[in-house]
């Protein structure tokens, strides 16, 4: 008689076990929920790798209030104290330089996934009839995303987070009428300081992540009712009088339960971004905090975080007269086009095969924001502020020159030409690199370009003098590649007649000019 | 093979993730303010390299490794020219009291770093003084002939055109001061030989220096060509 | 009977009325719950409002600052001051710091230009060698006197309100110079 009490050893266990559960059940009545949501039907095409990233974006945003919560554990919001806090979190507190570079890594991925499943959901056509709310609320959650990117590089109250205010304060100046008042409501006062920090951790902690939970619960609530996109097929389109039916014929013939059936594939896919995460955090760690936020610390060169390269690179690129309207309109502008998208496109075809117009539009948004994002991290519009002292210049440019050459140089690196213009690629790059100026230029081109500036150029005639203006042209006549001619003045004949003589007009220079070697002469 | 990895997981939660490659590293990642910077070797590279080259690389102005400069100029002086710049020159001042970018500390730095580029000079050389009032400057153009003979000699013909340190544009770049030193200490590394190298057998004595210097002063011009008179040439030393 | 019992309310007015009094006594009081919340919602959100728009509202005058004795600035030079921001509250630290260009041209002729950049606010720097103010955001440039040399900037350089009173440089400071406020 051994054998039945194990049986009911084991039995009783179990009994209490379901009793537990039915008693949970029958008063949270999570059977029901669970049919209604986890369990919901999808049609078995949608159960398809190309389905993932939603899921995986609400993992990182997860993941985000995580380790947000925890960091706020040590941190300040104060104008005195953030800075503090962070460096105590980052080289003090345990684990503090982990957690923060999960939440900077959470947040680069959380924004890199939530664009692929936007692309996936554009070319898929899923926008389309009856998923337009869908679409809207996951736009809403875009801005939402991305102004926690915004507000959490703020956070990081470093010098890129200061001078990042500072940009955002100087396009809403550019506000007509209203800009000032803009300007005010966005600094909580009359310049950057502790009432910025803090109105901006009120927006990262408390308001847009509120909004994004309650836009999540939307969004999610859609996908329920509406259903997940079946997986296009070319040729197959959105009818608004028979595309309901067609749907629920789908689920009835083709269809199976999200969860266990659908979701193993979200779930590889979660458990692969927090490794990818979590690697991403142990191997580059933490972004800063670069310099303090002290106003007085001018040596920074303030650069945005990744997701905002490319508006930098666009801030730099903008011919001036339309710079201040697309600042101002180009969001907006966006946002309109994203809006408005499901509803002029709103029935037809759904699968990218049939849609060249949407992949051209990815790939040329794609390319766009790369490049953009490239230009800016290399910032070819920016001088180098220390390359006037710094960079050393190739040996071939100095040797076999002359005293006069050679104080031209020296002219070159003082007056911070170098700044602005490499030669042989080391130097700024907003000018040409000067490396084969001497091919290009005449000696009284460059005579021209450097006293009256032009095509960007700042003019120098104030603040250089005769003798520098001829020591610098001097040396940099002599900048060509080997064995290529001088530039020519295209009023002289190519082979000079045998009894040259100098035609040049006698000017205040006239005598040095003549007295330099001067390849043409 | 569960166990290795369980064992790893109990070693990664011990020691804090400090192992990564990712934590940062307060003595190299922490921010300091450019005035921290105590390291010669980055503050010359950031400050001189530009213009003086870096001991390897020539660059337009004098190497500040030349020995023979080393050996002359004095401590004070050295350390004056780049707190305060020379005026009038290409030099600018780089200490912050001069609205230079360096604090005090870091000028000494420089100045002590560059004074540890000293290489001992044969015995028996006898220095001329660094700096000396311009001498007679009929005895120095034969003296200066004597000068560029010896450049060409050495192969360096290109360097002597434009009318070498005779230019008029180079002359009213540079002090009477710079003038002295280039002829003192040359410029090895182009191939412009020092006091010691010009005349063979014998160096250059203070005296020929500084004839030399007041050959060359006589050739300065204004800027629309006519020759200046002495007195009113620039001669802020150093 | 049932077709019987489901048309009486139809057929039978009185039976109606009694009803639609009901209805409309419930409609009232529910029309009452709704307005008596708009009411005080109105009432809830004023405050909210007025606390958020303040700063919009808002605009601080700017203060007279010194930045010190005028003989700290040697004429013909471009030097780099700082000033408290007079708006500082406490806990501020030193974020209220500001830095400014002093430009002595000579005797008592001063210019002083906000750190910001015209374009977009990064801080510009002095080169004194070359006379020019760089920009290291966008590559904006500006003359020794403030006015735009080259980039993307839409006008020269802003300028605070100088004056100098007994040997000290006083500045109209305290905000963040934008397009929309020039004089800082």
């Amino acid at each position: 008689m051994s054998e039945p009490t194990k049986k009911t050893a084991k039995n009783l266990a179990f009994d209490a076990a379901q009793g537990i559960f039915v008693w949970l059940d029958k008063r949270l009545h999570l059977t029901d929920l669970w049919e209604h949501t986890a369990g919901h039907h999808i049609p078995r095409s949608s159960a398809s790798w190309f389905y993932v990233f939603g899921s995986a974006t609400l993992l990182c945003l997860i993941l985000q209030i995580v380790t947000g919560s925890l960091l706020a554990f040590a941190y300040v919001p104060s104008g005195a104290e953030a800075y503090t806090t962070l460096e105590y979190l980052t080289y003090e507190q345990p684990v503090g330089w982990f957690l923060r570079a999960m939440h900077y890594w959470g947040s680069n991925f959380m924004v890199a996934i939530m664009f692929l499943h936007m692309t996936q959901v554009f070319l898929f056509g899923a926008y389309k009839y009856p998923r337009e709310i869908t679409w809207i609320s996951g736009c809403i959650l875009m801005v939402c995303t991305l102004g926690m990117a915004f507000t959490g590089q703020v956070l990081r109250f470093d010098e890129d987070a200061y001078w990042g205010l500072g940009i955002g304060a100087a396009i809403m100046g550019r506000v007509p009428l209203i800009g000032e008042n803009l300007v005010h409501l966005m600094l909580g006062g009359p310049i950057i300081a502790s009432e910025t920090l803090s109105r901006f951790f009120s927006l990262h902690v408390f308001i847009i992540p509120g909004t994004i939970l309650a836009l999540v619960a939307l969004h999610l609530r859609m996908v329920l009712t509406k259903g997940i996109n079946e997986y296009p097929e070319p040729g197959r389109l959105v009818d608004r009088n028979t595309y309901d039916k067609e749907y629920e014929e789908i689920l009835k013939k083709d269809g199976m339960p999200f969860a266990p059936h659908g979701i193993w594939k979200d779930l590889v896919a979660a458990a692969f971004v927090l490794v990818a995460i979590l690697a991403c955090a142990a191997i580059f760690g933490p972004k800063g905090p670069t310099g303090p936020p002290y106003p007085t610390e001018i040596d920074t060169v303030p650069r945005p975080d990744f997701f905002f390269m490319w508006i930098f690179a666009v801030a730099a690129l903008m011919p001036e007269y339309m710079e201040s309207f697309l600042l101002l309109t180009g969001g907006p502008i966006i946002l309109l086009i994203l809006f408005a998208l499901p509803f002029i496109n709103n029935t037809g075809e759904k699968s990218w095969r049939r849609r060249p117009i949407a992949v051209l539009t990815v790939i040329f948004v794609y390319l766009a924001l790369g490049l953009l994002t490239y230009l800016g991290f290399t910032s070819p519009w920016s001088p180098e502020m220390t390359a006037w002292t710094a960079d050393p210049t190739e040996q071939s440019r100095v040797l076999d020159r002359t005293p006069l050459e050679l104080q031209g140089l020296v002219v070159l690196q003082n007056k911070q030409c170098r700044n602005c213009h490499a030669i042989d690629g080391v130097g700024g790059k907003r000018g040409p690199d000067l490396a084969d100026v001497g091919t290009r230029l005449t000696k009284d081109q460059m005579i021209r370009q450097v006293i009256q500036g032009g095509g960007n150029m700042p003019a120098y005639g104030k603040n250089l003098s005769p003798y520098e203006v001829e020591a610098l042209v001097s040396y940099m006549v002599t900048l060509r590649p080997e064995n290529q001619p001088p530039a020519r003045d295209s009023t002289w004949p190519a082979i000079p007649p045998k009894e040259n003589v100098s035609t040049k007009e006698a000017g205040p220079h006239a005598g040095h000019l003549e007295k330099t070697a001067d390849p043409q002469s | 093979m569960k166990r290795s990895l369980l064992f790893l997981g109990f070693c990664a939660v011990l020691t804090g993730c400090d192992w990564m490659p990712g934590k940062p590293d307060e003595k190299v990642d922490k921010w300091r303010p450019p005035t921290a910077i105590t390291d010669f070797h980055e503050l010359y590279r950031e400050n001189c390299q530009g213009c003086h080259g870096d001991g390897k690389l020539v660059a337009g102005a004098i190497s500040l490794d030349n020995p023979t400069y080393l050996a002359v100029v004095p401590e004070a002086t050295l350390r004056k020219v780049i707190a305060e710049g020379i005026p009038g020159t290409l030099m600018p001042p780089f200490s912050q009291a001069k609205g230079g970018m360096l604090t005090e500390e870091q000028v000494d730095i420089i100045v002590k770093g560059l004074l540890a580029w000293r290489q001992p000079l044969p015995a028996g050389t006898s220095l001329p003084p660094y700096s000396a009032p311009p001498g007679d400057a009929t005895r120095g153009e034969a003296l200066y002939k004597a000068y560029t003979d010896a450049i060409a000699k050495a192969g360096g013909e290109k360097m002597l055109g434009d009318g070498f340190y005779t230019n008029p544009a180079f002359l009213g770049l540079v002090t009477d001061q710079y003038l002295r030193t280039l002829i003192i200490a040359g410029r090895p590394e182009l191939g412009i030989p020092d006091y010691r190298k010009v005349i063979p057998g014998r160096p250059l004595s203070d005296e020929d220096i500084s004839d030399i210097v007041a050959w060359l002063i006589s050739k300065r011009e204004n800027e629309f060509g006519q020759p200046l008179s002495p007195d009113s040439v620039n001669t802020q030393i150093p | 009977m049932i077709s019987h019992r489901h048309k009486e309310p139809e057929k039978k007015p009185c039976a109606c009325e009694g009803a639609d009094k009901a209805t409309s006594r419930r409609d009232f009081l529910f029309k009452m719950g709704v307005g008596l919340n708009v009411v005080a919602g109105a009432m809830v959100s004023l405050p909210l409002i007025g606390y958020v728009m303040s700063s919009f509202v808002k605009i601080l005058p700017t203060k007279g600052i010194s930045l010190g004795p005028i003989d700290q600035f040697p004429e013909g030079t471009t030097r780099l001051a700082t000033y408290t921001n007079p708006y500082r509250r406490p806990w501020d630290g030193e974020t209220a710091e500001i830095p400014c260009w002093v430009r002595r041209i000579q005797g008592e002729q001063f210019q002083v230009f906000a750190i910001n950049c015209t374009h977009l606010g990064c801080p510009v720097r002095w080169f004194d060698e070359s006379k020019l103010f760089m920009c290291p955001c966008h590559g904006g440039a500006f003359y020794q006197d403030g006015s735009h040399a080259s980039g993307p900037p839409p006008r020269g350089l802003y300028e605070y309100k100088v004056s100098v009173v007994n040997n000290e440089l006083i500045i109209d400071a305290g905000l963040l110079p934008t397009l929309a406020r020039p004089n800082a």
